[in-house]
């Protein structure tokens, strides 16, 4: 009990959960004693690179979890902007083959992505439904126009302005890696230091005392819907890069893995608590699994079982520790 | 602390003058006036439902009053908005803390549109922690490290941060609601001295209570309110506590008088056996020694104040929230307490809380009415007929005295009366011995509350022991063959029906003894 009561300790100073870089640790380890590549510089910036995409989309989904909310469209509303992007800038005229697209798939993108996430905040507040029923009957819409506007089949690119973000390096890391520490940091100071990431924290912890206190409930909702999506086309924009296609079938079951990291980082699905230093954990780690089975050799078919003991662990970890704050209730007579 | 100029005292800073309002046709404050002088502390007494809360939300701009006008610092408004409250200085001290747990205690005294700290868009957590330091630690005396998270506060201390936070906003009027409800003896004494502060720097205060050692012990001035009315009032130096407990009591002694020539005498009820017995039951929050017989066919009344800890004597009775002591239920002994088994030892319990707690809302009123006797009306292969379950609860409706637009009604349809006859018949229905009614008529109009108090009595007839804890004096007077009174958890007194005396009564519930 003594691991628990000093982890329990470091959580109260911190606010925080540790358990996520308690299990990366035991994962990473068992990694590196049991496959000598594991630990070389190459691989370890392969992982960050992997997990870059989804730690940007994580971070976003933090914000909407923190905020005692829950987005289930990412998957759909990143497939939704890349492929409205895409047909806005691709070249004109050339059908079918490797097209060049312009360098207008990123603003148009990354509005797109910020305007389909404060759309479900917008349901979310003029229709009065929860985030769970409005944000899956958008992971429908928006797939399926998606899939009405260019078809079910994978795009590919000539050379373009698309892979450079993708695949382009600076002193031997991917920039994509750049992308989620600048994004990252950034999420974390509006977080911790601005008011609106203070609101969000708050309205997470208590709606009541939220609209007794007079905080703009509704107004944070379309910032954190919105920034979610942005953080969706973001991380669509370093994929499709990397890949050099726009598949038909992008993001399809996107958001789960993007929970599953989040949860693991430490977020209560309940709200009021979480961090974006988890959230990223929580990505590497998952990368960290499908990357280390990998060297092993393991069969694909257990990945997914590995990954979801490892939620269930997270959780629990996170439960034995949580149990002590107990919610005093007020006011019982 | 806002920027507004704390005002001068002596000159009235706020008035009611004939401050009405009513919820469907009812009266809950009817002609309120009365004044609070800057540096001043008016404590606003009155039985629960005497219509505080409501004054209260007026204050603070969340209720339009119907009729009357409030003067502000020499202007009259015919209503109050938040907006105004807030620029008028005039800030409350809930009841149920409007805090954030998950936050530090300087975001929760600063937090809101325009109250935080910024520079460049970022939060000075320096600065705000300074000023948190400024406000609970030398103002209120709290000693508290601003940065440590409400959720590890005690309730008391976090009481102490609602006050900061209502210091932080308001200039001039502080309302505090109960404050003390839920506090230790020595959290008590640092609120006492947290109001008194503030009325020495200025502060206009609005102290409501039903507590009447606080009463004598902090205001200046008392009105007490009774079923929305200003029925009297005065300064603690001119009031004696038996008189200002029969101010809060008295009602219309004669209805309780023919209510009690229809209720059988049950002199004889120390003869009945014991149903139930309670000894010692102590929980880790409030309970202390509770230790009660109530026999077959026996009234036995829970008086007491909110937060008295009478539901919470139905509780652990109950197993639903675990207490120390012992349980005999005829007899022999309750262990291993949870609401299951106690319904299988012939325990039915009626809460406070219907919608909550025991109405399936959204379900027919037959399904309602049957859920406690599912078991007994499976047939072959445990299947339920539905035409058995309709069959039962048209009895049980009839019996007693349901009024419903039909069985398939959804419960939802029914009125707040109906509503609590079903829950009552559907506890019946399990043939229990014992039966705890918490608040059985708590908002429910007249007509419905009479044919309750009917069911009652002619269930004690039939040799049920009834525990019936009531906050309605009047009815507990009229239905009770004993009452005992409850003070911060533990039982303060014991009346034969001879003895019974309103006055006494809430004297006891409010001081702990008699008055």
């Amino acid at each position: 009990m003594t691991v628990a009561a000093t982890l329990r300790r470091a959580q109260r100073l911190g606010g925080q959960q540790y358990s996520i870089v308690l299990i990366l640790l035991v994962v990473c380890t068992i990694f590196a004693v049991a496959s000598g590549p594991f630990l070389s510089v190459t691989n370890l910036t392969n992982i960050l690179l992997q997990a870059a995409a989804t730690s940007i989309a994580a971070i976003g989904m933090t914000f909407v979890i923190i905020l005692a909310e829950v987005d289930i469209s990412v998957g759909s509303l990143m497939s939704l902007a890349m492929t409205i992007a895409w047909m806005v800038s691709v070249a004109p005229g050339q059908a079918g083959g490797e097209l060049p697209v312009s360098v207008w798939i990123y603003p148009v993108g990354l509005v797109l992505g910020a305007a389909l996430g404060m759309l479900n905040g917008v349901l979310i507040n003029q229709l009065r439904i929860s985030a769970f029923i409005a944000t899956l009957a958008t992971m429908f819409a928006y797939r399926g126009i998606a899939w009405k506007l260019v078809g079910s089949s994978d795009k590919p690119f000539a050379e373009s302005p698309v892979l450079v973000l993708g695949r382009s390096e600076l002193f031997g890391i991917g920039v994509p890696v750049y992308l989620m520490i600048v994004v990252a940091a950034a999420a974390a100071v509006v977080l911790r230091r601005m008011p609106v990431g203070r609101y969000i924290y708050a309205i997470g912890g208590s709606q009541r005392s939220a609209m007794e206190t007079g905080l703009p409930v509704r107004k944070v909702r379309l910032v954190a819907f919105g920034f979610s999506g942005l953080c969706c086309a973001l991380a669509g924009l370093i994929t499709i890069g990397r890949v050099g296609v726009l598949q038909a079938n992008l993001g399809v079951g996107f958001e789960f893995t993007v929970f599953a990291e989040v949860v693991l980082g430490g977020t209560s699905l309940l709200g009021g608590r979480g961090s974006i230093v988890g959230s990223i954990l929580g990505a590497v780690l998952l990368v960290v699994i499908d990357n280390g089975l990998n060297l092993l050799n393991a069969s694909v078919y257990i990945y997914d079982v590995i990954k979801g003991l490892i939620l269930i662990i997270g959780v629990m970890i996170d439960v034995a520790l949580f149990t002590r704050t107990r919610p005093v209730v007020l006011g019982a007579s | 602390m806002s920027q507004a100029a704390v005002p001068q005292s002596g000159a009235p800073h706020l008035t009611l003058t004939g401050v009405a309002k009513s919820y469907a046709g009812v009266w809950v404050l009817k002609d309120v006036s009365f004044s609070v002088e800057a540096g001043q502390v008016v404590a606003l007494v009155g039985e629960n439902g005497a219509g505080k809360s409501t004054l209260k939300n007026i204050l603070c701009g969340l209720v339009a009053p119907d009729a009357g006008t409030l003067t502000v610092a020499g202007t009259t408004f015919q209503r109050l908005t938040s907006d105004d409250a807030r620029r008028l200085g005039i800030g409350a001290i809930h009841q149920e803390l409007s805090l954030f747990p998950n936050l530090s205690i300087a975001e929760n005294v600063h937090i809101g549109v325009g109250t935080l700290p910024t520079r460049f868009g970022l939060i000075q957590a320096a600065m705000m922690r300074e000023q948190s330091l400024r406000l609970l630690g030398d103002f209120l005396e709290g000693g508290f490290e601003p940065n440590r998270l409400v959720e590890t506060l005690s309730l008391g201390e976090r009481q102490l941060v609602e006050v900061a936070k209502a210091l932080h906003r308001a200039s001039a009027m502080l309302i505090f609601d109960e404050p003390t409800t839920s506090l230790s003896v020595r959290e008590r004494k640092r609120m006492f001295d947290v109001v008194r502060r503030l009325r020495a720097s200025g502060y206009g205060i609005i102290y409501i209570t039903h507590f009447m050692e606080e009463v004598f012990a902090l205001a200046d001035k008392v009105v007490v309110l009774r079923d929305g009315r200003v029925v009297g009032g005065g300064t603690p130096t001119t009031l004696t506590p038996a008189q200002l407990a029969t101010m809060m009591a008295g009602r219309e002694l004669a209805a309780i008088d023919t209510d009690l020539a229809a209720h059988p005498d049950r002199s004889d009820a120390a003869a009945a056996p014991v149903v139930l017995r309670t000894r010692h039951l102590s929980d880790a929050s409030l309970l202390r020694d509770v230790t009660f017989d109530l026999h077959a066919g026996e009234v036995l009344g829970l008086a007491g104040l909110m937060g008295a800890g009478r539901t919470e004597v139905a509780q652990a009775i109950f197993g639903i929230n675990p207490a120390t002591g012992d349980v005999e239920v005829e007899g022999s002994p309750f262990l291993h307490r949870s609401p299951e088994s106690a319904k299988a030892r012939g325990l039915a319990l009626v809460s406070e809380d219907r919608r909550a707690d025991q109405v399936f809302a959204a379900r027919s009123v037959y399904e309602n009415l049957s859920s406690t006797i599912l078991r007994e009306l499976r047939q072959a292969l445990g299947l339920l007929s539905r035409t058995r379950q309709r069959q039962r609860a048209a009895d049980l409706a009839r019996e007693y005295g349901v009024r419903h637009p039909g069985l398939d009604a959804p419960m939802a349809a029914l009125s707040g009366g109906n509503q609590q006859k079903c829950i009552i018949a559907r506890w019946l229905a399990t043939s229990p011995t014992v039966c705890i009614l918490d608040e059985p008529t708590k908002g429910i109009d007249v007509g419905a509350k009479a044919e309750i108090h009917l069911l009652i009595s002619r269930l004690a007839a039939n040799g049920l022991g009834v525990l019936l804890i009531s906050s309605d004096l009047p009815e507990l007077l009229a239905l009770s063959h004993r009452i005992l009174v409850m003070h911060k958890g533990g039982i303060v007194g014991a009346l034969e029906r001879s003895q019974f005396d309103p006055g006494r009564i809430v004297g006891m519930a409010s001081m702990g003894k008699a008055a």
